[in-house]
């Protein structure tokens, strides 16, 4: 059996968590910290390269496990958001002689360890052909989560972890309930096999459908599915909130994208119905909450509910689905993670709320820089990537054979009640003067180089991804067909 | 097994049990009582299993809900303090919500067509044996679960590290990652 | 050619990025650099004009293709249908000539500002790059993009240097506007659904009935998003408290050239893409012109402000560039043009007027200034004639504009009993200007010396270079409006044949 190019990548991965794990268990201290953390990110981004370079023209399998076109921007997400992850750890290693205020993770290894295993779930669920084998991909995917959140030392730390392990095993009660029940109506696990079965006069199907479909909608976060963001974003530790925030939805996009062109693609209108409701309510929910937050990290939470509603708004379209959500994913991860290099270095010495960040276009130019163009990639400004990326939502759902005018204009005015929010992070960070108690108590702000230039690269690559068509015009290329 | 008039007893008798145990188990005062009777309801369900000829997903339900997750459950009950004496109240507005939840989920089931749970007997029956499942999670073709298969080891592995990591005990001023993985990945 | 083109937006990013490096202490080099950078976009555009001249790229009468000068396309992002698509009609180089004037006049009357002079002239050159964008565009995407990036710097620029209640001013202009994008959003998207394409032109020559269909609700939606951004009754709110917060360069720039590209829009994204639509939709739009038009002026003769006065005066005199489009014929669509161009210089002319004013006597409020005459007589005098050109007297740019939109409105078929009505009202509009404007010159002017403690001269050289720049060109308009006149009629000639189709 030859083993096709395309898999290389999960092979690598898997190497690489094997060998982060040995280097942490046998190196002696210092040569144990050097290899863990930059072996890591350098590994993640060359295994990102390897997965560009190996992008398959047609499906490649291996037994069940299938190697999809489509795949491989989302499998380029979950690299770089990784490799990001990785890095933003930097301030919470020991050994680096910076010091976060919540202290150090509790076991910086472990924490890399499992970032990669995490990877290594969401590119099997990518690569998943039946119902068990993506199952165990989301687990894979979500397991180490539940530890990572729990890596701080602190009680916010702690709650988060045990929020999101019930909320997590809930989600994935749902979603095998679900998938019971997709086996009883469609009488296999296969997804060629559901294609054929799945249709939508069977009662049972939809049960399984909406169940899983409610599983999936935790990981999303979708509304309403959504409670469980804003806690765990602010308790978890700064990387694994990123983490979550991206590649974690990253994740849970993919595989809605497979079941809804595999499995359940027979189940047409009334599934773009269902999506229909869940974006007006996510983006509706998303926006009327990231109004009314104090704290960074919740805002982020929120806005990112209201994200998804736009996500799912692309998936009542047509064919331009799959590309542009794709392509929003890349240039969202990257405008999320601007954002949470900006407060990590901002929140190691103070806490993340607005009132903390005003006045801070004067302390540091470069980060209020970095975090406005981040907000406005977010919103979907030009000459941002996050213009065309949020852009191309709106033609999929209006795309001939699946017009959704009015969802257009409602998720176009949702936008607009979205960019307010992110107007007032500018507005605070650029306008609004700090009050004489919060200047004085503030100490200046640490940034590490490494996350300096991590940032300088993210920021040029926003803006390359919003005037530079080659990036998009590569994805729509695997992912179009 | 042929559907015979044994089968049939055998059948009413299991789904008396599941019915009788799972009513006790919501409706007794004492915690352990209701765990243990919980037991009970899960070997009934066992028993369906047998009589569907699926030995394979009985022993399982034996193994990891009764011998793992109820047996968890009263270790849980009697560690921790004046749980497994003390009555917890139910008042009759729980009880009327509980009937009506039971109530609706039973509305659904029988509101689903009737025709389509035939479509769901799976009418290869010697795939069900113990050694069938073995050779079908070891079959690398596209028919069998080799990847999976696989997959969980490294999700056993990472859950268990993490788990550790997690539980270690922190002294304080100890230093951060000393040796905590080495022994649980050997 | 094509390439001197795109320099007209290129120019000024070089110029905002540049600026970025300038140690910022340094408020000499960032002037000279300012300075440098909208002489040579002024430079660019008349250059491009004599071209323009010089070569044969009229449309030809009765075509309904438009034929663009210097056009230069290229895929962008073209997996959904965008290119790259820019040239210039004679329409949009009138437009782009009165914007750089405007650019380089603000400029000029910016060379005050001393706090956070950088950030100041980065934004506005970034403000400068997205208008000039929109110009040469001709791919709606493309448009519509660079209409967005304009909006952004507005913002900062209202919210960090304005004054008064400038946050919450430079908050509402935005999420308006940005409201007025999201109806733009879903016109695009209906055209996208039923052309595949972007491409203006190509869009415009498309009579297939799916476009047909869709024209009838996306005609209103891109009509009303760019009609929000011109300040069309009744989304227009957000243009008084806009124009009075912002600095002076500012008001200039946003009443003078950044509202005038909602104008632009309706006509070259709206009009122009569905005339179904808008022979359908055009009766409800002329009904909220001619609010605007008379709304604005009664409201203006209620303000005590000066730059109130003017943003109110700015909504009405817009509101006639609606009804000039509103009244769909040849000769109204000339006059919307003329409008457009005309009122960019009068509302610059007059904002830069009450900066000059309000930085003698610290307050804009009518009430508190009187006898500037014997004081100032230069402001005043420049006051006064700006006051004659906002009447519209014979002689001034807008007499030219006004009078060929009234005529539109009663040429044609006397059947028509709504534009007559409202063609009436609109000239009844005269009056009611006339009636703001003598009594706020009269007041500020005339009458006894208001003393309030403040000790001032009069303008300074730099100050006078713009004031005087501004003057000749609505005067020149004026006086000389026959090649302006007959670029526009050319550059009309396709969107007037598609609307008899």
């Amino acid at each position: 059996m030859t083993l096709p190019t395309a898999l290389w990548t999960d092979i690598a991965l898997g190497s690489l968590a094997c060998i982060i794990l040995l280097s942490e268990s046998l190196l002696g201290p210092r040569l144990r910290k050097a290899i863990v953390f930059h072996g890591a990110w350098i590994g993640l981004v060359l295994i990102g390269i390897l997965t560009v370079c190996t992008a398959p023209e047609s499906e490649q399998a291996i037994g069940n496990y299938l190697i999809r076109p489509w795949t491989i921007p989302f499998r380029l997400c979950f690299c770089i958001a990784g490799a990001l992850s990785v890095l933003l750890s930097r301030n919470l290693l020991s050994g680096t002689g910076h010091t976060h205020r919540r202290g150090l993770l509790v076991s910086g290894g472990v924490h890399i360890f499992l970032i990669i295993c995490s990877t290594l779930g969401m590119f099997v669920v990518t690569g998943a052909q039946d119902l068990i084998t993506f199952l165990v991909g989301i687990e894979l995917a979500t397991i180490p989560l539940y530890v990572q959140a729990a890596m701080l030392r602190d009680d916010f730390s702690s709650e988060a972890s045990a929020k999101y392990l019930i909320i997590g095993s809930l989600s994935t009660a749902f979603t095998v309930f679900g998938i019971s029940y997709l086996y009883g109506a469609g009488n296999s696990v296969h997804f060629d096999t559901l294609a054929q079965t799945l249709t939508a006069d069977k009662h049972f199907a939809w049960v399984g459908v909406i169940f899983v479909l409610a599983g999936i909608g935790f990981k999303l976060s979708a509304a309403p599915f959504h409670m469980w963001a804003p806690d765990i974003y602010d308790g978890a530790p700064p990387p694994v909130t990123a983490y979550i925030a991206s590649s974690s939805k990253a994740a849970g996009l993919a595989g809605l994208i497979l079941l809804v062109y595999g499995p359940f693609q027979q189940l047409g209108a009334d599934l773009e119905n269902i999506f229909m409701f869940l974006a007006i309510i996510s983006m509706t929910i998303g926006n009327l909450g990231a109004l009314r937050q104090k704290r960074f990290n919740r805002f982020m939470a929120w806005s990112s509910v209201a994200q998804i509603g736009f996500v799912l708004m692309a998936l009542t379209g047509g064919d331009l689905a799959i590309p542009s959500i794709a392509f929003y994913l890349l240039v969202y991860i990257i405008g999320n993670f601007i954002a949470f290099f900006v407060v990590n270095c901002l929140a190691s010495n103070r806490p993340e709320t607005f009132s903390n960040m005003r006045g801070l276009s004067k302390q540091s130019p470069l980060l209020a820089l970095c975090l406005l163009i981040s907000m406005f990639s977010l919103a979907g400004i030009p000459p941002l990537g996050g213009f065309f990326g949020k852009f191309e939502l709106f033609l999929a759902a209006a795309q001939p054979g699946h017009e959704h005018f009015y969802l257009i204009l409602f998720a176009a005015i949702n936008a607009v009640v979205s960019l307010y929010y992110y107007m007032i992070v500018v507005k605070d960070i650029y306008i609004t003067e700090p009050t004489h108690a919060d200047n004085s108590t503030c100490p200046a702000i640490a940034i590490l180089p490494s996350q300096r230039l991590t940032l300088v690269v993210l920021v040029i690559a926003i803006i390359v991804l919003g005037v530079w068509p080659a990036a998009h015009s590569w994805i729509f290329t695997l992912a179009g067909s | 097994m042929e559907a015979t008039l044994t089968t049939d007893i055998l059948f009413y008798l299991f789904s008396a049990a599941i019915l009788g145990c799972g009513l006790m188990a919501v409706t007794v005062k004492n915690l352990l009582h209701s765990a243990i009777a919980l037991m009970g309801c899960l070997f009934g369900t066992a028993g369906l299993f047998l009589l569907l000829d699926h030995e394979f997903v009985a022993l399982m339900q034996i193994l990891v809900y009764i011998g793992g997750v109820v047996i968890f459950i009263i270790y849980a009950v009697l560690l921790t303090t004046h749980l497994g004496t003390r009555y917890l109240p139910a008042s009759t507005l729980k009880y009327i919500s509980g009937v009506t939840l039971a109530a609706i989920v039973l509305g659904l089931v029988l509101h689903i067509d009737p025709q389509a749970t035939h479509t769901a007997v799976n009418p290869d029956r010697t795939a069900t044996t113990i050694d069938a499942i073995g050779y079908r999670l070891l079959d690398g073709s596209t028919n069998g679960f080799l990847i999976p298969f696989e997959v969980i080891s490294v999700l056993l592995l990472s859950a268990m590290i993490g788990a550790a990591t997690i539980a270690k005990h922190q002294k304080p001023g100890a230093t951060n990652d000393e040796d905590e993985t080495g022994g649980s990945a050997s | 050619m094509p390439f001197l083109l795109n320099c007209t937006w290129i120019l000024p990013t070089l110029i905002a990025l540049s600026l970025m490096f300038v140690p910022k202490q340094k408020v000499g080099v960032i002037r000279g650099m300012s300075v440098a950078g909208v002489l040579g976009i002024l430079a660019l555009v008349v250059s491009l004009i004599i071209a323009f001249l010089a070569g044969d790229y009229a449309s030809p009468v009765g075509s309904a293709e438009t034929t663009l000068a210097f056009s230069y396309r290229t895929p962008w992002f073209e997996a959904i249908g965008n290119q790259f698509y820019t040239g210039v009609d004679g329409f949009s180089l009138l437009m782009m000539l009165m914007a750089s004037i405007i650019a380089l006049c603000g400029v000029l009357v910016s060379w005050t500002i001393t706090d956070r002079c950088k950030e100041f002239f980065i934004l506005l050159f970034i403000l400068l790059a997205g208008t000039f964008g929109c110009f040469i565009s001709f791919d709606l995407l493309t448009f519509f993009l660079f209409n967005e990036i304009t909006l952004i710097p507005t913002y900062l620029l209202i919210a960090i240097f304005g004054s008064g209640k400038k946050e919450f001013a430079a908050m509402k202009l935005n999420l308006m506007l940005f409201g007025g994008s999201a109806l733009i959003i879903l016109g695009m998207a209906g055209t996208y659904s039923a052309t595949g394409s972007f491409d203006m032109i190509a869009i415009a020559n498309n009579q297939s009935e799916t476009l047909g269909s869709i024209a009838m609700w996306a005609f209103p939606a891109l009509f009303m998003g760019f009609g929000i951004l011109g300040s069309v009754f009744p989304f227009h709110t957000w243009s008084p408290v806009g124009h009075a917060s912002a600095p002076t360069a500012i008001s200039m720039f946003l009443a003078g050239v950044h509202m005038k590209l909602g104008g632009y829009g309706c006509l070259r994204a709206a009009i122009y893409l569905m005339p179904e639509g808008a022979q359908e939709w055009m009766p409800l739009f002329m009904v909220l012109a001619t609010i605007s038009v008379v709304y604005g002026a009664f409201i203006a003769i209620r303000q005590r402000d000066l730059k109130y006065i003017n943003a109110y005066a700015s909504i009405s005199h817009v509101g006639l560039v609606t009804f000039g489009f509103a009244t769909l014929t040849a000769v109204g669509l000339k006059g919307g043009v003329l409008q457009m161009i005309s009122h960019g210089f009068v509302t610059a002319v007059v904002f830069a007027l009450i900066g000059c004013i309000y930085g003698r006597t610290h307050t804009r409020n009518i009430d508190e200034m009187g006898g500037l005459m014997k004081k100032i007589p230069f402001l005043s005098v420049c006051f006064v004639l700006a006051g004659f050109a906002v009447v519209g007297m014979p002689g001034t740019s807008s007499f030219v504009a006004e009078l060929t939109i009234f005529i539109a409105g009663f040429s044609g078929s006397l059947d028509d009993t709504l534009r007559l009505v409202c063609g009436a009202l609109c000239i009844s509009s005269i009056v009611i200007t006339a009636v703001y404007v003598l009594r706020t010159v009269n007041s500020v002017v005339h009458g006894p010396l208001v003393d309030n403690g403040h000790e001032f001269t009069d303008a300074r050289f730099i100050e006078k270079v713009p004031l005087i720049i501004l003057l000749t060109c609505i005067f020149a308009m004026g006086l000389f409006p026959g090649w302006i006149i007959e670029l526009a009629e050319q550059s009309l000639t396709p969107v007037v044949t598609n609307l008899g189709r």
